[in-house]
């Protein structure tokens, strides 16, 4: 049953993030063949205001556009939740032959294979974005230096750069499923609102994340990483300081998966009231 | 078996503080019945199928179908036809049939098939395209297409025209086997009095009536037609 459910979830939510991916990885590609294929080449002087200024431009609008469309797959992951559970549709999905837990898991599988569809198709972005050949040949030639400037490598190595990668990619794939956990938790939380549910979610989501950037403040203060950001002097540092935040941050999202989710489980088993 | 195939004990939901919904009812139904489900809107009777269900949690008291909690092995033999319409919007007609296939065991696509080419109903039509009258037919054959124990049917007949009523009445009678007991809920009581073995009537969430319509027919030399509207007079 599990399986059918992650299937049908799936088939639900593929038409809407298919296309928002396609047209995030084909903005992507205009910006590559129009903008940073000519800014990004051989004997730029980034200082020039002529570059620096559609550099700005540049970087604000892909942000602002990468941001829209992370936002766009976790509404449409949270959209799905809803209305499959919450809202009509659940007078069909709570009568099937099949356990809370079930559907929580399938939803919770559907939602975390999108949601890292969603960090991978990222990355892919930035790629396609910023590696022209220009950058690429860079890299590779100062490839050594760069390694030692960041401590992975000479006479005083701070750690491995694949094992920084690793960590980076855990903590992305952990942070993914907590995003989506913490989503069906606020609308979970949001359905003991009688009459307002939707409000209640809004209203429950902002709670949980307030009270989670405060423990997390609380936890970097515990962790000493609130100062150490004062106090970084050499890239080595800098490192040494992201892979401590990297540990705290994916601890912190694991910490609110492992709260978030017995809560969803125990709404849905007991007090689910489709009025 | 069990004789009995629902009970309810002393059952109460409440909304917010004050208003109840369903209160303190107990009854239980045997099986191979077509128990009618009458009162007025706001009566309770929504609430209570709900509550069997399993999509409402009870206030108080307690609901067992066939002996048991609502739970997954009661959610396998009940085939539950609601008010509202629960498919969604982009789905076809075969996707719908292709999904109870998948989730009911007990489901009979062949069955359900026939009754969709009987009343022209293309299976490759999105329900966001069918009429209201073609949404809740689909539902309901849909419904009817398992070898369920128990039938809860929620307003079947509430919403569409007296040809499709008939339809629709002529649907639940021959779809149903002799073991299983349909519940079904209506206010509209003349279309389907001749086909109900039972009534219950419900009054703000309480049971003022559980007879079988013969008694009624018998005992009070009324119809239930006619006994609702006095019990009910404004």
């Amino acid at each position: 049953m599990l399986g059918k459910l992650i299937k049908y979830d799936l088939k639900a939510m593929n038409r809407y993030l298919i296309i928002i991916h396609v047209f995030m990885l084909s903005a992507c590609i205009l910006m590559r063949i129009f903008l940073t294929g000519h800014l990004f080449t051989e004997g730029v002087d980034f200082n020039n205001r002529k570059y620096f200024l559609p550099l700005v431009l540049f970087f604000t609008l892909f942000i602002i556009l990468i941001s829209m469309l992370a936002f766009a797959v976790q509404l449409v992951i949270a959209v799905r939740f809803y209305k499959n559970l919450f809202s009509s549709e659940g007078y069909l999905t709570h009568t099937l032959p099949v356990t809370s837990g079930q559907h929580l898991l399938a939803k919770t599988i559907s939602g975390s294979i999108w949601a890292v569809i969603n960090v991978i198709s990222f990355h892919i972005a930035i790629w396609i974005v910023a590696a022209t050949p220009y950058v690429i040949r860079s890299i590779t030639e100062n490839k050594m230096e760069i390694m030692d400037t960041l401590g992975f490598t000479g006479s005083r190595p701070s750690g491995s750069f694949h094992g920084l990668l690793l960590l980076y990619m855990g903590v992305c794939l952990v942070g993914a499923v907590s995003n989506v956990v913490l989503f069906y938790a606020s609308i979970a939380i949001g359905q003991l609102v009688s009459g307002h549910k939707i409000l209640g979610a809004i209203a429950a989501y902002f709670c949980i994340s307030t009270i989670a950037s405060v423990a997390a403040l609380i936890l970097s203060a515990l962790t000493g990483l609130l100062g150490a950001s004062m106090e970084l002097s050499s890239a080595v540092d800098s490192m040494k300081y992201l892979r401590d935040s990297l540990i705290v941050n994916g601890s912190f999202s694991f910490l609110q998966t492992v709260i978030l989710y017995p809560v969803i489980y125990w709404i849905m088993k007991k007090k689910v009231n489709l009025d | 078996m069990n004789p009995i195939i629902l009970e309810c004990k002393g059952l109460s939901k409440r909304y917010g503080n004050t208003q109840c919904a369903v209160d303190n009812l107990s009854l239980s139904l045997e099986r191979g019945q077509i128990v009618g489900l009458l009162g007025p809107n706001g009566s309770g009777k929504s609430t209570l199928i709900k509550l069997i269900n399993g999509l409402l949690t009870p206030t108080a008291g307690t609901v067992l179908i066939d002996g048991m909690l609502p739970g997954v092995e009661t959610k396998s033999i009940i085939s539950y036809l609601p008010e509202q319409t629960y498919l969604s919007p982009s789905m076809k007609v075969k996707d719908a049939i292709s999904y109870f296939t998948d989730f009911y065991k007990d489901f009979r696509p062949d069955r359900a098939l026939k009754m969709l080419k009987d009343l022209d109903i293309d299976i490759n039509a999105r329900f966001k395209i069918l009429s209201k009258g073609a949404k809740e037919k689909v539902q309901l054959i849909l419904v009817m297409s398992r070898d369920a124990m128990l039938y809860l049917l929620d307003e079947p007949i509430g919403g569409v025209d007296p040809a499709a009523r008939e339809y629709i009445l002529r649907t639940i009678l021959m779809n149903y086997s002799e073991n299983a007991t349909i519940l079904l809920s209506t206010h509209l009581i003349q279309d389907i009095e001749n086909v109900l073995d039972r009534v219950i009537f419900l009054q703000n969430g309480r049971a003022v009536l559980n007879a079988t319509v013969d008694e009624i027919r018998m005992e009070q030399k009324k119809s239930v037609d006619i006994l609702f509207r006095e019990v009910y007079r404004c």
